[in-house]
């Protein structure tokens, strides 16, 4: 096991080097020059020789990617086109509010979604179950931020129960915590739901039921912990989703996280910043997934690594 | 679903009789799902709005009118947003763009996505190991995270946005074939076509990809609602069309700050995207269930 893990997480640096190269390059061959959106359109040429020379920008490609990578290694992100500051420390300064929307989002989609299609797989073939899978339809098929706005209209603007935007106490973090979880607890309601009518098929449920043990006993004890494989599975990509979800949402909410700062700098050309947050974000979900590889072999005894 | 391709491969070889029965089944399995047929009369009627869009538009969807933010109305039966213009007339302008973005950023996806696969899985060895490392760093960016990075670089637009939600979506596509290719090309009459000496690319085109075409039909067809709601997401952070523009998620983010005064102008493009994504779903759940009996529960 310890093996495993090692070597899954060897297996991490190949994968973000190859994100860094990727993202350096793709960015830094796009048209477009960070030094005119900076100075802005009146700055002279010798303003942008000027700033050019202070961000690096004149040497060749090569060096500037040297410096890059050598740079990440050891936690430094450059400065910020932009605003000059420090991209680890603005990156660390948003990345909590991110963090708690993210996981207020993903622990919202694990209980409703698990619990509405655990029940509705008891109940499957009653009205309930119906219910629930047309509520999960049109779960996956609206768009969170559209699903933000509404929350807004009703139980902001309307009711008033709850802020309509910024962030702060925990009033603040319902109605985005909800409009970002809601795609992926439709979504693991719909898994959760299949998988555990698949159990259900099975021939050690059918023993469990001559045994003779109660109805709840085979649901939560056999069929939940056998079907939960798949749906942990999705967990971490619906985690990777909510992530990048969050670069919505947040504007939607105005919610001071990592989203709204990538899509600023993104039309700020802001080259430093946008790798910094693409990075960060890809190795969270990396590192999410591989945690989620490591949980199989708790709910799977017969998965053990080596 | 193997031994269903099979059967499928099989009655194409020798028995043409048997193969209409079987794609008749697939089609009777597809119509006894009523959600799936729901889904299907839905989508056409919405292919059918973005065809005639100019003659089912009761008005100009850009013409400027004096009656501004007007509430739903028998004259106006969506409203009117703030320049007077028709909101109804937008939406149904706005259909052609968001199938359009859908069918373009999984056409894009697609064709690229199964022609790595089939490559990785049939030639295997270097071929493979490089394809599929690239993927896997494709696949270490989050959700949309790629599709934003490709549009920085690309620059903001409808059209960008399509490119770039189609190269997101690559590396789904290939995994998919891969898989598929790996398994089918050990099957015999791949295995007879390479004896015979066909081609590695006959072999691939005529022999595999015709065997796993099912399952990549209903990855495209649930991929061209995720495509429609990664597009109404991006346009509505500003990334998509500039105005003026009939796309639902550029309706909604210039409609944001009239959420206290004008709701019809949030509450309808929403429920276009809504149903529009809704029909696309229905019909790929319904595909799936109706090519892979042996899914259905």
């Amino acid at each position: 096991m310890t093996t495993y893990i090692a070597k899954r997480l060897l297996s991490i640096i190949p994968t973000m080097l190859g994100v860094a190269i990727l993202v350096f390059f793709m960015l830094h061959m796009t048209p477009g020059d960070p030094a005119r959106a900076i100075a802005g359109l009146e700055a002279d040429a010798a303003q942008l020789e000027a700033i050019r020379e202070s961000l690096g920008l004149h040497n060749p490609l090569h060096i500037q990617f040297r410096d890059f990578i050598l740079g990440a290694l050891r936690g430094d992100m450059g400065r910020s086109f932009r605003t000059r500051v420090v991209v680890t420390e603005e990156i660390f300064g948003r990345m909590p509010a991110t963090i708690r929307l993210a996981l207020a989002g993903m622990v919202l989609a694990v209980t409703f979604g698990v619990a509405a299609g655990v029940l509705a797989a008891k109940y499957h073939k009653h009205i309930f179950d119906n219910i629930v899978m047309v509520i999960a339809m049109f779960g996956v098929s609206m768009p969170g931020f559209w699903f933000g706005l509404m929350l807004i209209f009703f139980f902001a603007v309307n009711l008033g129960w709850l802020p309509t935007s910024g962030a702060g106490t925990w009033r603040h973090l319902i109605l985005p915590s909800m409009a970002l979880g809601i795609r992926a607890a439709a979504v693991l309601a719909r898994l959760a739901r299949s998988s555990m009518l698949e159990v259900m098929k099975k021939d050690f449920v059918r023993t469990a039921r001559g045994k003779g043990l109660s109805e709840s006993v085979v649901l939560y004890h056999h069929v939940l912990r056998n079907s939960l494989i798949p749906v942990v599975t999705i967990v971490g990509l619906q985690f990777g989703r909510l992530l990048a979800g969050t670069v919505i949402i947040e504007q939607v909410f105005s919610w001071p996280g990592l989203g709204s700062l990538l899509i600023r700098s993104l039309m700020a050309r802001d080259l430093p910043m946008v790798q910094g947050i693409v990075l960060y974000m890809a190795l969270a979900f990396v590192l999410v997934n591989l945690a989620v590889d490591l949980f199989y072999s708790v709910l799977d005894p017969r998965i053990r690594y080596s | 679903m193997l031994d269903d391709q099979d059967r499928i491969s099989e009655g194409e070889s020798d028995q043409p009789v048997k193969r209409i029965s079987l794609a008749r089944q697939t089609v009777r399995r597809f119509f006894r799902n009523r959600g799936a047929t729901l889904g299907l009369v839905i989508l056409l009627l919405l292919i059918a709005t973005a065809i005639f869009a100019p003659y089912l538009a009761p008005y100009d969807p850009f013409e400027v009118r004096p009656n501004r933010l007007e509430p739903p109305s028998s004259e106006h039966l969506l409203g009117t947003d703030r320049l007077g213009r028709d909101l109804l007339s937008m939406l149904i302008h706005g259909s052609r763009i968001s199938l359009q973005v859908g069918l373009v950023a999984v056409g894009i996806a697609m064709i690229i996505g199964t022609m790595l696969g089939l490559l990785a899985g049939y030639l295997g060895g270097w071929v493979d190991n490089v394809i599929m490392r690239f993927m896997d760093i494709l696949l270490a960016f989050p959700g949309l995270l790629l599709a934003l990075v490709i549009i920085a670089v690309l620059g903001t637009g409808l059209f960008n946005v399509m490119i770039a939600i189609g190269i997101a979506s690559i590396p789904t596509y290939t995994r998919l074939v891969r898989g598929d290719t790996l398994s089918v090309k050990e099957n015999e009459y791949a295995v007879a076509a390479h004896a015979q000496g066909a081609s590695a690319l006959r072999i691939m085109i005529r022999h595999i990809l015709p065997n796993v075409v099912a399952p990549i039909i209903v990855m495209a067809t649930l991929g061209v609602a995720g495509a429609i709601l990664a597009s109404a997401g991006l346009s509505f952070i500003g990334l998509g069309p500039s105005p003026p523009s009939a796309e639902w998620g550029a309706i909604l983010a210039q409609s944001r700050v009239y959420i206290r005064r004008a709701w019809w102008l949030l509450a309808f493009p929403g429920m276009a995207i809504t149903i529009t994504v809704l029909s696309i779903n229905m019909v790929g759940d319904g595909l799936r269930d109706a090519l892979d009996p042996q899914l259905k529960e």
